[in-house]
């Protein structure tokens, strides 16, 4: 049985695309046969973020109606065995995503693969639901900042209610909290919600903690999964959280600031 | 600057802990207003075709309240006859 994870998050630009290439690509590199998903049709990014944009040919709503086969539309990336992306179509018609079209996609897709990945649109419409219902796990992807909290409890409360897990009611959605564009300076100066004050709000367990990083830009930039980084806070932090998805009892990192001396404390810069 | 930060205890009266007060806020009402109360425009609807039947009403001049304040729920309707009635 494949499992479905989606990366949700209700707010925009809280990291859901680069969760999803990082955590697929940190997946497939662990060994299991992996599939990353965009369902922002309309808005297709995630094959940008993981620099396969030029190879796109087909797309998920090509597969849904029937224009192309799955493996065509599969692209197979070029950095990772076992893993492999599936674009988002560039149509208007966001209406083109059926439950009926992405259920048998997925039943396809769990004959080659054993984690289906799917990177969630913003918002709480139509593609948002979409991308969901099917989900066994979810990833809520949450910056420590008011109003992407607030859209992470309206995304619980919709995995909570509408998702195929809710309907039939089956076990629960297994939610994990994915706290990202995490600053412990400004955490530890009293300006930024901390680990724990998210923690308490939302009430899900803390998958991993990623830190704000220059790094992640730098990786979108180049179309490389910042996870292939491992020099990075960024990309350590994502393979901590793949491992602790995987089962592996590790400590939270990236919590606290670094470590300065006096003087880089009395003469710092303005940040 | 960076040297009276360095001296001034900034951890307590952040806007951190003003954000944290606004959610909890928040988030508890928004959770008691999906829970379970998704029956409230059916049943919204239902008396309002009740009080139509003996006044001319319109859809908007009837407002239904349920609040919920620890094991006490107060259930709210508000219907504003027209003035000739």
């Amino acid at each position: 049985m494949a499992r479905i994870i989606v990366v949700t998050s209700g707010k925009g630009g809280v990291g859901k695309t680069t969760t999803s290439a990082s955590f697929a690509t940190g997946l497939a590199m662990k060994g299991h046969r992996t599939v990353v998903i965009d369902f922002d049709v309309g808005l297709r990014n995630l094959d940008l973020i993981m620099g396969c944009e030029r190879r796109v040919v087909y797309d998920l709503v090509n597969v849904i109606n029937g224009e192309a086969a799955l493996h065509q539309a599969l692209i197979k990336d070029k950095h990772t065995e076992n893993l492999s992306v599936l674009p988002a179509s560039q149509t208007r018609d966001k209406e083109a995503l059926t439950l009926e079209g992405i259920e048998a996609v997925f039943d396809e897709l769990a004959k080659d693969f054993e984690y289906i990945i799917c990177d969630s649109p913003a918002g709480i419409e139509h593609g948002a639901l979409m991308a969901l219902y099917f989900a066994d796990e979810a990833i809520i992807t949450t910056n420590p900042e008011v109003s992407s909290v607030r859209d992470s409890d309206r995304i619980l409360g919709i995995l909570q209610s509408k998702s195929r897990r809710a309907e039939k009611k089956l076990d629960p959605v297994k939610e994990h909290l994915l706290l990202t564009r995490y600053n412990p300076t400004r955490v530890e100066m009293g300006d930024m919600l901390n680990v724990e004050d998210v923690q308490e709000i939302l009430a899900i367990p803390l998958l991993a903690v990623v830190p704000e990083s220059k790094d992640v830009l730098k990786a979108s930039n180049h179309g490389i999964p910042v996870i292939h980084q491992q020099t990075t806070d960024a990309g350590q932090a994502y393979n901590d959280m793949v491992a602790r998805f995987l089962g592996a009892e590790l400590p939270h990192r990236f919590i606290e600031p670094p470590k300065k001396g006096f003087f880089q404390k009395v003469f710092r810069s303005r940040a | 600057m960076s040297l009276l930060q360095f001296f001034k205890s900034s951890k307590s009266g952040g806007s951190a802990s003003v954000a944290k007060e606004r959610l909890q806020i928040l988030v508890a009402h928004e959770r008691l207003n999906r829970s379970g109360h998704d029956f409230l425009p059916a049943m919204k609807q239902d008396i309002l075709r009740v009080v139509e039947k003996y006044f001319q009403v319109a859809d908007n001049t009837i407002s239904v309240r349920l609040d919920t304040d620890g094991d006490c729920s107060t259930l709210e309707v508000n219907v504003q006859l027209p003035e000739n009635s």
